[in-house]
């Protein structure tokens, strides 16, 4: 199931970040290496609230550095 | 036959005829001389034999004291060089001009007009106010819109036409789809959603269909399957679409702005846009970020404001005009009524289109500062005034429309009665056409002052 979750996340940051998914994601990324911008990552973070149901907003999504943020956002819902 | 040349032939009949009259002049001036000289001989015989005869003298009337036609005029007329037809010709262009000019009380106006639409525009119109989807960001030198915030405060309670106004473009969430959809954004993404008349159509179409039309996240045209139609529905469609939008414009996310489907579509990249954006893009983050129908609305009180003020001073001076001579356009012909509405109209658009420039100017320094103070594409964007754009650009392709119509008519007829003028002053004065001629500033005709 979190796995489950991981995966449809990533997905959602592959389509919205435009990344290429070779290589699978690393908790430790940084997004702002992926050089996407803000509207982009806010873009994701509505996505991530229509799919997992976890509240969020523009600033809060901006906040989350990390890929593994973003995976600890979804986990408990998951 | 070529205007020119006739000018030319009737300018050699002149000179014959006046010619021809010079010489009659002439033999006419002998004659009375001749009969003045035999009238002293006579006289001067009847003294010689002692009586006094008064001998007639020639009559004063048959003794022009003036040449009736007059060499100036008619070397005027007929010797005029390549040069002087052009000056001619090019006096008689400059005669009307295509805009009325202004006089110190339209500049005035047009100012004063101007400066309260650019503090409507940063007070009232301002930029949106935030939703959960517009970052926080420091710095903004553009406060939040005072009448936009209030219309965005409004929340009538229309679930009732919610629940009445049922539409298939309605579903908010395709889960597992690229599509994008969310409950933030599913409206300015859907067609049926769009509160113009494309998106008239597309809701028509959806509601008939069954279907469900518009654009992914991305600008992708997607048309999926959703609920069948039912004929009572089909048949209320106009009626459906139109309750559904007005039940969703007072909502937390309210309406996509008019037009934006059409934009939806363009997958354009945008200069300046950060990641490389698109069009499509940019009308959607917007949304998101707050720029909707009520925001739009909102912005429409500058456009409004300049077009009823500038509008009510043309009617109160209109009537100011006519009220010196009321009787003149009752008077005045066909020609000169048609003239008089051609130019009222290019006045007024020439006054609409520089109140409007002002303001439009002002809004674009506005995105700039805000630009400049953030740093931040959305943060400038959001403080455009679409209403006034559109406004400005209507009124421009008018003012050009003004500026270059048709004015043969409004040359002939500012001529001829500038001739007449000219004619009067001439009979006025003894015979000398310099008159006519004469240089500097002159009025058209239409009582507006033109420089020769």
């Amino acid at each position: 199931m979190k796995a489950g979750a991981t995966t449809q996340l990533d997905q959602l940051m592959a389509r919205y970040l435009r990344l290429d998914l070779v290589v699978p994601l690393r908790d430790d990324q940084e997004i702002s290496s992926f050089g996407a911008a803000n509207w982009r990552i806010i873009d994701l973070a509505i996505a991530v609230e229509t799919e997992f149901g976890v509240p969020l907003d523009a600033d809060k999504a901006l906040a989350l550095k990390t890929i593994g943020d973003w995976r600890a956002l979804v986990r408990p819902s998951a | 036959m070529n205007p020119n040349d006739e000018l030319d032939s009737q300018g050699k009949r002149i000179r014959e005829a006046s010619n021809d009259v010079h010489s009659l002049h002439k033999m006419q001036e002998e004659r009375s001389d001749y009969i003045d000289a035999l009238a002293s001989r006579i006289e001067e015989l009847a003294r010689g034999l002692g009586c006094q005869v008064n001998a007639p003298r020639a009559d004063d009337a048959e003794r022009p004291a003036v040449d009736p036609m007059l060499g100036d005029l008619v070397a005027a007329a007929g010797m005029l060089s390549e040069e002087h037809r052009r000056q001619l010709d090019d006096e008689y262009l400059r005669s009307v001009k295509a805009i009325p000019p202004m006089d110190d009380l339209d500049r005035f106006v047009i100012i004063t007009v101007g400066c309260m639409a650019i503090l409507a525009d940063f007070l009232l119109v301002g930029v949106p106010p935030k939703t959960p989807w517009t970052p926080t960001i420091e710095g903004g030198k553009v406060p939040v819109g005072w009448l936009s915030a209030r219309l965005k405060d409004l929340r009538p309670e229309l679930g009732w036409l919610e629940r009445l106004c049922r539409v298939p473009y309605d579903k908010s969430v395709f889960p597992g789809s690229d599509i994008g959809f969310s409950p933030v954004n599913h409206r300015v993404l859907s067609f049926g959603h769009d509160p113009s008349p494309f998106g008239y159509v597309f809701g028509l179409m959806d509601i008939a269909s069954g279907r469900m039309s518009g654009t992914a996240y991305d600008g992708r045209v997607f048309n999926i399957d959703g609920v069948s139609p039912d004929w009572l529905r089909v048949c209320l469609a106009p009626l459906l679409w139109l309750g559904h939008l007005i039940s969703d414009v007072a909502t937390p996310m309210g309406l996509p702005l008019p037009g934006s489907s059409l934009f939806r579509i363009l997958r354009i990249r945008v200069p300046y846009a950060p990641d490389d954006e698109t069009i499509s893009d940019v009308v959607r983050v917007l949304y998101q970020q707050g720029y909707d129908l009520r925001h739009y609305l909102a912005g429409g009180i500058v456009p409004g404001l300049i077009e009823g003020l500038i509008r009510l001073y043309v009617f109160l001076r209109g009537v100011d005009e006519a009220g010196e001579d009321p009787r003149a356009l009752i008077r005045a012909n066909l020609a000169g009524q048609q003239i008089a509405r051609m130019r009222s109209s290019a006045r007024l658009s020439s006054l609409l289109f520089y109140c409007h420039s002002i303001a439009t100017t002002a809004n674009a320094g506005k995105v700039a500062l805000q630009g400049g103070a953030t740093g931040d594409f959305f943060e400038a964007a959001r403080a455009v005034n679409f209403a006034q754009w559109q406004m400005f650009a209507l009124r421009s392709v008018q003012f050009i429309r003004a500026t270059l119509r048709d004015k043969d008519l409004e040359h002939a007829v500012a001529n001829r009665q500038r001739l007449e003028a000219a004619w009067e002053a001439f009979e006025l004065s003894s015979g000398t056409a310099e008159v006519l001629y004469e240089p500097g500033i002159v009025e058209n005709g239409f009582g507006e002052r033109i420089i020769l």
